[in-house]
């Protein structure tokens, strides 16, 4: 674990429009990187914008993991769809399959489609969104983080905490255990810390 | 990772200035899965709508189904109220739809085994690669080897469209579904062999006097109607008759249960018939207009006194006399139930002919509580591939002059032989649809071994099964609640009331949920990509349901109109027998040295220390296609093995121990299960519910519970007549574990 970060320099005085597009981009990265990479010239892009946000947070340690993923890593578009696959999609037949929707985790039928994600859908539409054209359920985790990059971009904050607090924390906090018991991939892996670091109550 | 960071901190700092170039880009990149709309009020979406069309296919018997529906969401199934046929009634397998429907094991996208067969890695893939793929490998072997060198397994609805493009336009003869080699083809060859009829269960049984089961075990082994017809006829007064060597669901209604020795069936068959015969206790008048070669069966089962059958079949002489004279005294209105899964012992087309003499003998054809056919609605078109000239070449049957009296299609074992021995021919492609053949074929080595020779083996279906593990290419079929894909006809349940008869299409309750394609499009875009685009006879499967349903001047829009089902009038089923032939004596089978009357082939016994493996269903199953249900596998996790209770005693078992399974060949149960110490079951038996025992860990929910008694059939016997296999010859011992 690294220690706390001394070099980080907090700037003087509140620019919160700025710091709102940085955050709605970053959660749009976080989404991206939860999508399955299927667009191989994108994969570069946000592997290396989550190397660089990783960097400015000072995380050594992640960084380090990354860096070395990207190093050894002779096709990365390959790799990381592979691990989605196993990870999200379909497991090989050493470790299970974690599911990214909040159905299967909060509910206690652990289907999809539950009543979970029917409270989700129905939070997007009351704060005026619905999906694009998608054959996902709206309680795909990617989805959940570009509805909130989407609030916070209008600067909907209140919304974004009343939902991170009300539907999203609740099974992430789970869902990212289960990934950690079931994959060493850095990208993911670090994906998640940077998820929880990003939606999780300010202390 | 700094500890004392907080995300309100960080977005302050000037450090994210640096990642601030790279977000940008991926955020201008980005297509975002939420788009604005109006904004809408709560509760706008809460209509529930009953959505009407439903087909089941949890089991075969297709109940008629309506969905609650709610955003798109399907939260219930119930039976259609408009059904004469299951009505509103459904089984629990029927209500676990919904689970079906939203497990989240269920095959999603197409996948691309990027590992090794048996040990997969998967590679999510687009569909144009998926198809790119699957066209460019199997055209490859095709024109390397010929269409012959194509094997395909099938099985239900989503399979015939499939099936017959591989086996009419590309024209391969290797086609085999369990549903016939591994279950009711020999009842259905054997009958037609004796009277001329596939019977189906169409047993009158709501109108009849007596039941008479063969190891049927309805109750456990549900399908509504046919649960309804068997229940109303008790209800009115109905004898039933059960041979099983298990004190099963049905046995314990039953009027006169015989615990028989199990694979003697055929023995007590042949003693009842010759003793009704010896004291004319048959129908003398049907025989003699109706019967064939009467004279050499009954001089030909005159070997079967009812002391002999007794010592074979461990029943005493007055029970089969009490048997025999129950259903001579009931004559003609005895339900001979021809069971479904039939293929036991390797000898079950000679039982089967048994039950259908037995049948013609008491005269129980064409009459109320006897063998009746229901007249359903005719004129629904079948669509079919355009069979080309060189269809069937090859055919592994013809060629070795075996199994004459076989179901459709071409027995498994010598498909499976001739892939592994590469004699007479290779079999390099492999198309398993629908069906989970590690669970449904005995032999799981030669069936793996059978697929690690492919070239290609691609696997389509709607759950990662044990097969799927074996897949170069897995694809994700729509489930029957998201698709058009059959018609399922009939008629009113109970003959004795007014005659109606019922079409209904099975139509989408939802939309496809994922990348999921029905198997239309997907044969269709293979066969485009194997060079058979000009042979497509239908471009979608509504096209298909269109074409079927238009020689009746029906179609879908008004079918869900009428509530999701045609109802029309309909035929009394009863009569007609002018046509009936009863072939006691088979000429036909006499010219293939078959034995022409229904002969007693004895079963090996056990050896010293071991137990007959005898296996069935739950209602709560139907064997692996719902095993994985959430809902299902809830109520029944595990199938506990039944053991005699004296038999427990002698080898120290108690209820509830816990115990793998080794059978004659030393081949051990790869998982555990518990005991279920009971007197309802012989000593020289032990009894499983089949379909348990999931190796695929992607099937979470039942991955690895109970045990998978298909693992402990590896002797493989051959129905000579049928080529059908029997499974109920391997023997075990149970190790108590811990």
């Amino acid at each position: 674990m690294l220690q706390a970060n001394s070099a980080i320099h907090t700037s003087p005085g509140t620019d919160t429009q700025q710091e709102t597009a940085k955050l709605a981009d970053v959660y749009t990265l976080l989404a991206q990187l939860m999508r399955y990479p299927e667009d191989t010239a994108n994969v570069a892009l946000l592997v290396q914008a989550q190397l660089e946000l990783v960097l400015a947070l000072d995380w050594h340690e992640e960084a380090e993991m990354l860096q070395y993923w990207h190093a050894q890593c002779q096709d990365l578009p390959s790799d990381l769809r592979i691990e989605y696959t196993r990870l999200f999609i379909t497991a090989a037949t050493c470790r299970s399959t974690v599911p990214p929707y909040a159905s299967v985790h909060a509910d206690s039928e652990a289907l999809l489609q539950g009543r979970t994600t029917e409270r989700i859908h129905d939070f997007y539409r009351s704060c005026g969104y619905e999906l694009a054209s998608v054959a996902e359920p709206a309680d795909h985790i990617w989805l959940q983080l570009d509805f909130l990059a989407a609030l916070v971009r209008e600067g909907r904050h209140a919304e974004e905490e009343q939902f991170l607090a009300s539907l999203f924390r609740p099974w992430f906090v789970t869902f990212k255990e289960k990934c950690f018991q079931a994959t060493a991939h850095p990208v993911y892996r670090v994906t998640l810390i940077l998820i929880d670091f990003f939606t999780k109550e300010e202390q | 990772m700094a500890m004392n960071l907080t995300r309100r901190n960080f977005l302050k700092t000037a450090s994210i200035a640096a990642a601030s170039v790279p977000l940008s880009r991926v955020a201008a990149r980005a297509e975002s899965g939420v788009v604005k709309t109006p904004q809408v009020a709560p509760g706008s979406f809460k209509n529930t709508k009953t959505v009407v069309g439903g087909v089941c296919e949890m089991c075969f018997w297709r109940c008629q189904l309506v969905g609650k529906v709610r955003d798109g969401r399907l939260l219930k199934l119930e039976g259609n109220p408009k059904s004469i046929d299951n009505g509103v009634s459904l089984c629990a397998r029927g209500n676990g739809g919904v689970a079906m429907l939203y497990d989240p094991d269920r095959l999603k996208y197409p996948l691309k085994n990027v590992g090794k067969r048996g040990e997969p890695k998967w590679e999510r893939i687009s569909w144009d690669e998926a198809l790119d793929i699957c066209g460019k490998k199997l055209k490859e072997i095709v024109d390397k080897h010929g269409a012959k060198s194509l094997a395909i397994f099938p099985h239900g609805s989503t399979a015939r469209y499939p099936m017959d493009f591989f086996e009419r336009t590309v024209g391969t003869p290797n086609v085999s579904e369990p549903s016939f080699f591994q279950c009711r083809g020999v009842r259905d060859m054997a009958y037609i062999t004796t009277l001329e009829i596939a019977p189906d269960e169409e047993v009158d049984m709501a109108n009849t006097k007596v039941i008479f089961l063969v190891g049927s075990h309805l109750g456990e082994n549900i399908h509504v109607s046919h649960m309804k017809k068997y229940l109303k006829g008790l209800e009115r007064g109905a004898k039933l008759v059960v041979l099983d060597p298990r004190f099963s669901a049905a046995a314990s209604k039953a009027h006169v249960w015989v615990p028989i020795r199990p694979g003697t069936d055929t023995a007590m068959l042949l003693a009842i018939m010759n003793y009704l015969i010896e004291n004319e206790k048959y129908a003398v008048d049907f025989v003699e207009e109706h019967g064939e070669g009467f004279e050499e069966f009954a001089e030909g089962i005159k070997e079967w006194t009812l002391e002999r059958a007794a010592a074979e079949c461990d029943v005493p002489v007055a029970q089969i006399k009490q048997v025999a004279d129950l259903l001579a005294e009931n004559m003609p209105n005895v339900a001979i139930h021809p069971g479904r899964h039939v293929t036991w012992y390797g000898n079950d087309f000679q039982r089967e002919r048994a039950l259908a003499c037995l049948t013609g003998l008491l005269g129980a054809v064409g009459v109320q509580g006897g063998l009746v056919k229901p007249k359903g609605p005719k004129g629904i078109k079948r669509i079919n591939w355009p069979k080309a000239e060189t269809a069937g070449e090859g055919d592994l049957r013809r060629m070795q002059d075996v199994h004459h009296f076989h179901p459709p299609g071409c027995p498994t074992e010598l498909i499976r032989e001739a892939a592994i021995s590469g004699d007479p021919y290779p079999i390099k492609g492999c198309v398993i649809w629908g069906q989970n053949m590690i669970q449904t074929i005995p032999g799981q080595d030669r069936t793996i071994k059978m697929l690690e020779q492919m070239d290609f083996v691609l696997c389509t279906d709607i759950m990662p099964t044990d097969i799927t593990m074996y897949a170069d290419i897995l694809l994700p079929d729509c489930s029957y609640l998201e698709k058009y894909d059959f018609i399922k006809t009939g008629t009113q349940w109970d003959f004795s009331d007014e005659h109606q008869q019922y079409i209904a299409p099975r139509m989408a309750l939802v939309e496809p949920g994922f990348e999921r394609k029905d198997s239309v499009w997907i044969v269709n875009e293979i066969a485009k990509r194997m060079g058979y685009g000009d042979k497509i006879p239908v471009a979608s499967q509504e096209e298909m349901m269109a074409q079927s349903l238009d020689g009746l001047g029906l179609t879908l829009d008004k079918i869900r109109e009428e509530g999701g089902i045609h109802i029309q009038p309909g035929e009394d089923p009863y009569g007609n027998n002018d046509d009936l032939l009863v072939h006691f004596f088979s000429e036909e089978m006499d010219d293939y040295d078959y034995p022409a009357i229904p002969t007693y082939i004895p079963v090996e016994s056990p050896p010293a220390g071991f137990m007959r493996l005898l296996y069935g269903r739950t209602p709560l199953h139907t064997f692996n296609r719902s095993i994985n249900n959430p809902w299902l596998i809830h109520e029944a996790p595990i199938n506990p093995v039944w053991v005699n209770d004296k038999v427990a005693v002698r080898l120290g078992l108690k209820h509830g121990d816990t115990v793998r399974l080794v059978n004659q060949d030393g081949v051990e149960s790869r998982t555990t299960t518990t005991v279920k110490v009971t007197p309802g079951i012989r000593e020289d038996a032990v009894y499983l519910y089949h379909g348990y025992g999931t190796r695929n860990k992607e099937m979470t929910f039942s991955v690895d519970k109970g045990v998978d008694d298909t693992s402990l059939i590896t002797k493989i016997t051959i129905d000579p007549e049928s080529g059908a296999h029997g499974m109920r010859n391997n023997f075990v011992k149970l190790v108590k574990v811990g």
